[in-house]
């Protein structure tokens, strides 16, 4: 018995000896041990520009009767979750402000029901502020999810230490980070309403905190939760200004502009990399599914950012 | 051949090697290799409600339908957002011009902004207190203004070179994003003149671009936020049995 564990084991390193060799013909010799893992993918889930829209529209609109409701994608995210046992559930901003909920509420009940469907993160928009610094602080006890921004710098504000540049998700063995742009709010919002906040350039910041994750962090995947907007006539930063002047990011999940992207955009960031851009209207009529697809990344292959090509399977809304 | 020769503690070395390079493979950090999206409609046709969040909902829902499902007064048409003029616009506009003149003030302008208007469309058929509150939701004062003649000009080329926005008092056409001709209160502008500018607080602080608003020479304060304007106005107007008519009479046209 024991003379046949040690020829075993001899065999056993002979053979893997031979793998070895054979892999470094193959210039990859990780490749062989890492396709035999099971590919890993996540579905990222996104909404934006909610706005205080708790209720379905009422049946006398006419683009959006019936539509809508916390309700309905309470369960629709619970028949998502049922498949995928584990998912990313994102924000980009604009939670408050257009119904007299938020009039009357300030923001508690939004919060309230986010945290019942399990969001993860969510990062600010400019009516996120209609009340004030200390209107959304207040609201802070019922959102048991954490809020992202880089480029907005709240020392000396009561926010100062509750909002994150980013934070890290793990989920399903992978490693996910998430971050936060924000519009400029001089001119949109009334200054008292922000008061010290001090605004930062998205796009320096994208890459700053982008890099960080990537490298520094090894995040398996880069989100940016954005709320510059889609795009402008002119040079006003928007997502698409982002994602071609960032390295580094794979999705940007935007709002503000209240686009409803009939598909994603698949942009080339500054190193002629693939970077996605999302957007899903507002009002929660729609919730935007992405599924990322990941490979294992050997020390040869390293690359900067996905290369492959994305596939948009859009279900017809 | 040299593996066999090899002492025991250097085949256990080349093991341990061996198994780390697998165990690294298995840990290997993970790159994006491709991403497919897909678009869910939130409707009721595809899912049902879910029963918690509605009972979460419920108690909220209760008490802002009893303040908010009082109609005021009826629309007889629809009325729309729009550039260079929308009806919409022009009610909200004339509704406050109304109610600054039953206050005894006699303002040249009313100005407010289109992204302030948060509802596209108000349909026709009863207008309540949600319809006004999700036009209006915005905790904005109402102001009067007092400007100088170049500011009004300053003021009026911005909203030409904006493509229009919500006003009243005043009649202009735009060429090309630029002023083709203008009266207000059915005269020229008269640029050594000061005029009075009824606004909200939120242009009144430069916001949306309307700079030639800041640092007036006058500024009063009514005290009320336009929401409450609306509602108690339209309210009255019904009251007083009028109808809400939709109107667009050129008072911003394009050339």
């Amino acid at each position: 018995m024991e003379e046949l564990a040690k020829n075993n084991r001899r065999d056993f390193i002979r053979k893997t000896v031979y793998l070895v060799g054979f892999g470094a013909l193959a210039n990859s010799p990780l490749k062989l041990f890492a396709k035999e893992a099971e590919p890993k993918s996540l579905l990222i889930c996104h909404t934006n520009d909610w706005h205080s829209r708790i209720d379905p529209f009422p049946a006398i609109d006419k683009n959006f009767g019936g539509m809508g409701g916390a309700a309905i994608r309470a369960s629709l995210l619970k028949e998502i979750r049922k498949q995928e046992q584990e998912i990313l559930l994102l924000d980009a901003g604009d939670v408050f402000q257009g119904t007299p909920y938020f009039n009357f509420y300030g923001g508690e009940l939004e919060f309230k029901l986010m945290s019942e469907m399990a969001y993860d993160c969510c990062t600010l928009g400019n009516h996120d502020f209609d009340n004030g610094i200390e209107g959304f602080v207040k609201q802070l006890p019922y959102a048991n999810f954490p809020f992202v921004n880089a480029n907005y710098n709240f020392k000396g504000t009561e926010l100062e230490g509750w909002i994150k540049p980013y934070k890290i998700f793990k989920k399903k063995g992978l490693k996910i980070g998430v971050f936060g742009v924000g519009i400029e709010l001089k001119g949109l919002v009334p200054d008292k309403l922000y008061g010290k906040t001090i605004y930062n350039d998205p796009i320096e910041t994208a890459n700053t905190i982008a890099a960080h994750l990537k490298f520094k962090e090894k995040c398996d995947a880069v989100i940016c939760l954005s709320h510059l907007g889609y795009k402008y006539n002119g040079k006003k930063v928007s997502d698409e200004i982002l994602a071609t002047k960032s390295q580094n990011i794979d999705l940007i999940l935007g709002g503000h502009t209240h686009t409803f992207l009939p598909e994603p955009v698949n942009y080339k960031n500054l190193i002629n990399k693939n970077v996605m851009v999302n957007q899903v209207g507002w009002a929660g009529l729609r919730l935007g599914a992405i599924r990322i697809n990941f490979e294992a990344l050997s020390h040869k292959n390293l690359a900067l950012s996905w290369q492959g090509e994305s596939s948009i399977n859009i279900q017809k809304v | 051949m040299y593996l066999e020769n090899t002492a025991p503690n250097m085949k256990l070395r080349n093991i341990l090697f061996l198994l780390s390079i697998l165990f690294l493979a298995c840990q290997a950090p993970q790159q994006v290799q491709s991403l497919q999206a897909t678009h869910y409609r939130v409707s009721k046709d595809s899912v049902a409600a879910d029963p918690k969040v509605t009972a979460m909902i419920a108690p909220y829902k209760t008490r802002l339908d009893s303040l908010m499902n009082i109609d005021i007064i009826h629309a007889e048409g629809e009325f729309k957002k729009d550039q260079p003029e929308g009806s919409l616009g022009n009610m909200v506009c004339d509704v406050l011009m109304r109610y600054a003149t039953q206050q005894g003030y006699s303002p040249d302008l009313c100005l407010m902004n289109n992204g302030g208007l948060r509802i596209p469309v108000i349909y026709k058929g009863s207008v309540s207190v949600r319809t006004i509150y999700e036009l209006m939701p915005f905790e904005n004062q109402l102001l009067l203004l007092k400007i100088k003649g170049m500011k009004m000009q300053e003021l009026l080329e911005t909203i030409a070179a904006t493509g229009g926005a919500p006003v009243a008092g005043i009649k202009m056409e735009i060429d090309n994003r630029s002023i083709s001709s203008l009266t207000i209160q059915g005269k020229p502008l008269d640029v050594s003149k000061d005029y009075w500018v009824l606004t909200s607080d939120y242009l009144a602080n430069g916001g949306d671009k309307a700079d030639a608003l800041k640092d007036p020479l006058e500024v009063k304060d009514l005290n009320k936020l336009i929401r409450d304007v609306l509602i108690e106005t339209l309210a009255a107007m019904d009251t007083e049995g009028a109808h809400l008519v939709p109107i667009t009479d050129g008072r911003i046209s394009k050339k």
